[in-house]
């Protein structure tokens, strides 16, 4: 029990808590955009997996780093506006659209991998980011060595860690729930009387698929399926802990993140436990969680009602 | 929604998915096609014949 909640106390599970939550946060902002748009976005893992192969493929193919981040917020865009030809312009089905949009792009994102690979042979790989070397972290106690399984240090994960939370407020902002304007008139949550909710919601779509997993990791291995199989109910997930508020949102994540990052530890402490239970703990606490915090979730009156000009 | 929410050809339908699916590792193994694929052939007919759905909606008029 005690090794339960020393486990609280170390460095390097609020490491990985902050590098877990750092690309759901992502996925939060662009849900956020969707559905204050008025969109239901439920293609977010495909969108995560295409924007990360063709991040990756980029950079493997010959271009740097920063170009293979533009180039995967270019191609998650470009999924973005596929949903939003589908669900604005023709007005189709929100949910089924969203699931055949990600069922195309995990398909489609896959593809290029190679298809005969022998079993453990070792996946090609990038040299990913290198750490940010922030002089303020120095003197942090786990600075400058490997504190997670995974290999990430500190400083590297509070840099991306920084930027998901940094991006927060940026998000919250466009929205402001006090702006006022017509929910029910199809733009979602205050877009102003004046906005035309068709170009609100392109852009919302397009602006989530931008912003969704940005290429950071340098093995093959962590887009296999495997990484963003349910991924997309994980951003939804702090979506419920509401939408209207990108903060809750932020904290939402992180509670996921700590959830998971959490009952990775366990496993190693806690014995006789078959080790499906503990995965099934971060899903079991967030939906707790969800049942505590939806009751009093808002959300846009115009969500997932198609906009007909002439109608509303 | 391949089925067009008609109980039997929810029967096709999952016969069709479940084809694709039960055919793609060996398909793969075959011709050297990345398995994937089967995923992309499912989502198309499903977003086929969900724009399919919206133009039965219309008319054509001369």
């Amino acid at each position: 029990m005690t090794e339960a909640l020393d486990l609280l106390f170390n460095a390097s599970l609020w490491a990985a808590v902050l590098r877990i939550a750092t690309p759901l946060i992502f996925g939060v902002l662009g849900a956020l955009l969707c559905e204050r748009a008025g969109v239901l976005n439920l293609g977010i893992e495909g969108i995560m997996t295409m924007g990360a192969m063709v991040g990756w493929l980029s950079v493997f193919l010959g271009a740097d780093l920063w170009t293979g981040l533009l180039i995967a917020a270019a191609a998650g865009a470009l999924m973005g506006l596929l949903h939003a030809m589908l669900t604005v312009p023709l007005g189709l089905s929100q949910h089924v659209s969203g699931l055949g949009i990600t069922l195309f792009r995990l398909g489609a994102g896959l593809l290029p991998l190679p298809p005969d690979r022998e079993v453990g042979e070792s996946p090609p790989t990038i040299e990913p980011f290198r750490p940010l070397d922030i002089p303020s972290c120095r003197t942090f106690p786990s600075s400058g060595r490997s504190c997670s399984a995974g290999g990430a240090h500190l400083p590297r994960a509070d840099r991306r860690g920084g930027h998901g939370l940094c991006a927060e407020p940026h998000a919250a902002r466009p929205c402001d729930p006090d702006d006022g304007g017509e929910p029910a008139r199809g733009g979602g949550a205050g877009p102003g009387p004046d906005a035309d909710p068709r170009r609100l919601r392109h852009g919302g779509l397009g602006a989530d698929g931008a912003g969704r997993r940005v290429p950071d990791h340098g093995g093959l291995q962590q887009l296999l399926p495997r990484d963003g199989a349910g991924a997309g109910l994980d951003l939804h997930r702090p979506c419920g802990f509401r939408i209207l508020e990108a903060g809750k949102g932020a904290l939402g994540a992180l509670l996921f993140a700590f959830f998971d990052a959490y009952q990775l530890r366990l496993q190693t402490v806690v014995e006789g436990v078959p080790y499906q239970l503990f995965l099934m703990a971060p899903y079991i606490l967030s939906i707790v969680a969800l049942i505590l915090v939806a009751r009093r979730a808002q959300v846009p009156e115009a969500l997932m009602t198609p906009y007909r000009r002439g109608e509303r | 929604m391949l089925a067009a929410l008609h109980p039997v050809g929810v029967v096709a339908a999952a016969v069709f998915v479940a084809t694709v699916f039960v055919g793609r590792d060996a398909m793969s193994r075959a011709t050297g096609v990345p398995s994937f694929i089967a995923d992309v052939i499912v989502a198309l007919a499903l977003l086929t014949m969900l724009v399919a759905l919206l133009f039965t909606s219309y008319r054509v008029r001369r």
